[in-house]
């Protein structure tokens, strides 16, 4: 569970996003708002990689501003466009990533099998399309034993088989680890891909609870 | 910076020093020598700023002046080499019509040569550049053999060899060469610390640029940090073994002046100082959006203060306290990303 309390972003003088009190429940749950409603901005704060007024906590217990560093172990985030240093090797990568986030590097390397781009294992990332790029993050994030994993477009610039195998990694990790997911996407979902238990929306500066069903 | 200070603003009467200084040059070949040597290195900065500028991704449009003809682009980036070297070519008509005044034909014609191949080559690679045709310059013999473990104090050092080769061989150059003259040459009459910690704070300055470049590509590239569960200390003690590990040829080097200039007890001051300062740099930079121009001038202000404080000989206090104040600001501005 995610606890938002008196949450303010503010850019310079103009506020962001406003969430006073709110309440993520663990599952699978759909983020959806326009372009600049925030949604990239809630997934940075929740991840710690940006200030902002109020607190967030997780699993009623660790509290971002107050215990940073137990909180950032329950959270994993995956970019919209992420940037690596060109230089370095998906296994350079993943090793520096398991280090930090206490991971199995041989679980990420069979997550890099099933995203088709175990090939360029130790390739720089620097020849690598914005596709393999984005799978690589994607399997970055699924590092350790996060309680929630934070994906940003997880689908953009991924073709149609890779967009089965996530969706099936999401399901799979969601069902054995109970790992939650906070998902953004413009891109829609058959059912069959994947079902959210939550939905929410980004809309005027705050977020709020779209739909529920108890999936 | 630090020379041009020292030679246009500390001088009494610069014109005189600048004519003697001159015809120094015009009469020594070895002088003439080093000043070429300094002129090529500073070409060697402008050739490293002016390609990396043309490489971003918010430059791509240059890309367009292929169409004008290789001819053309050559004349236009010729201008801006021009543009760029005046600061070098005043000086070299200055030295040239004091040479000439002194019969020295040869060095006339020896810088004249030196400044036409300045001109003209420098421009052929920024063509080179925008045609994306520049090998880059590698370093192989190096990267193929050592394989460092990339961890998150080394990952900063590697972008620095790998991207930054020129900036990191200058600065090392300059900050080396300056400890070992400074070795070399003064002959201490009874045992003092503060000579060699001053020349060695000195040294150390001279890799802020490279402190710059690595908090630079922390916020491009290692933005994710800050959703890894490293705590605060955790993560500064990563930054003193990362600027020690920077610092580690002058830290080698020095071991040339024990024991006449340090004793073993010493070296240790020598290495929190010379660190924390450093560090220090650092943590500067996390206070806000700060420019190379800004921090030049924050470099100076610390290093004016350093100079006066040390003359108290403070001892072990002084790297204590530096170090105190770097946590300080590590504590208050680390977590607040979108300052910098």
């Amino acid at each position: 569970m995610l606890q938002f309390n008196l949450i303010k972003k503010k850019y310079f003088d103009a506020t962001i996003l406003s969430v006073d009190a709110l309440t993520i429940n663990n599952g699978i749950v759909l983020l959806q708002g326009e372009n600049g409603s925030g949604k990239t901005t809630l997934l940075k704060m929740i991840a710690g990689l940006i200030p902002f007024e109020g607190d967030i906590i997780v699993k009623n217990n660790f509290s971002l501003k107050k215990q940073r560093t137990a909180y950032l172990r329950c959270i994993n985030y995956a970019e919209t466009e992420p940037l690596y240093p060109g230089f370095l090797t998906a296994q350079e990568l993943i090793k520096f990533f398991c280090n930090a986030k206490k991971g199995s590097v041989a679980e990420t390397e069979t997550l890099l099998q099933h995203l088709h781009i175990y090939d360029m294992y130790k390739k720089p990332v620097s020849i690598y399309s914005s596709g393999m790029i984005k799978k690589l993050s994607i399997a970055l994030a699924f590092v350790g034993e996060p309680k929630w994993i934070l994906l940003d477009e997880p689908l953009i610039t991924t073709d149609k088989n890779a967009i089965d195998v996530i969706c099936n990694l999401i399901k799979e990790r969601n069902a054995k680890a109970a790992t939650s997911f906070l998902i953004t996407s413009h891109q829609n979902f058959n059912g069959a891909q994947l079902s959210f238990t939550n939905k929410l929306l980004a809309h005027d500066h705050t977020i709020t609870t779209m739909h529920e069903d108890n999936a | 910076m630090f020379l041009f200070f020292v030679l246009f603003g500390l001088p009494y009467n610069v014109g005189e020093l600048h004519k003697a200084v001159a015809n120094l040059i015009a009469q020594n070949q070895l002088l003439l020598l080093i000043v070429l040597a300094v002129w090529f290195l500073y070409n060697l900065k402008c050739i490293d700023y002016i390609t990396k500028e043309i490489k971003l991704p918010q430059q791509q449009f240059l890309t367009c002046l292929q169409n004008i003809g290789t001819k053309k682009c050559f004349g236009y980036l010729c201008f801006v080499q021009f543009m760029i070297f005046i600061p070098v070519i005043a000086y070299a008509v200055f030295i040239i019509i004091i040479a000439l005044k002194n019969n020295a034909y040869i060095v006339v014609g020896e810088i004249a040569v030196f400044i036409l191949i300045m001109l003209l080559i420098t421009p052929i690679i920024y063509v080179r550049t925008l045609q994306n045709r520049l090998r880059e310059i590698s370093f192989h013999f190096f990267t193929s053999t050592v394989r460092i473990s990339k961890t998150i104090i080394t990952i900063p050092l590697v972008y620095i060899w790998n991207s930054r080769k020129q900036m990191l061989l200058i600065a090392k150059f300059f900050s080396l060469l300056l400890l070992l003259l400074f070795i070399r040459t003064y002959e201490p009459d009874h045992y003092d610390i503060r000579p060699l910690l001053l020349c060695f704070l000195l040294s150390t300055i001279s890799n802020c640029a490279i402190v710059f470049e690595i908090k630079s590509f922390e916020n491009n590239y290692l933005q994710l940090i800050y959703n890894f569960p490293i705590s605060l200390f955790r993560r500064f003690m990563q930054l003193i073994i990362m600027y020690a590990l920077l610092l580690l040829p002058e830290l080698l080097l020095v071991w040339k002046a024990y024991p006449l200039f340090f004793h073993l007890t010493d070296y240790i001051q020598l290495i929190l100082a010379s660190v924390s300062l450093l560090v220090l740099l650092h943590t500067t930079l996390l206070t806000g959006n700060i420019n190379m121009d800004a921090f030049i001038k924050i470099v100076f202000a610390i290093a004016m203060a350093l100079f006066f404080i040390i003359l108290y000989d403070p001892g072990i206090i002084l790297p204590v306290v530096i170090l105190l104040i770097a946590f300080g600001f590590f504590h208050a501005y680390y977590h607040e990303t979108e300052k910098t």
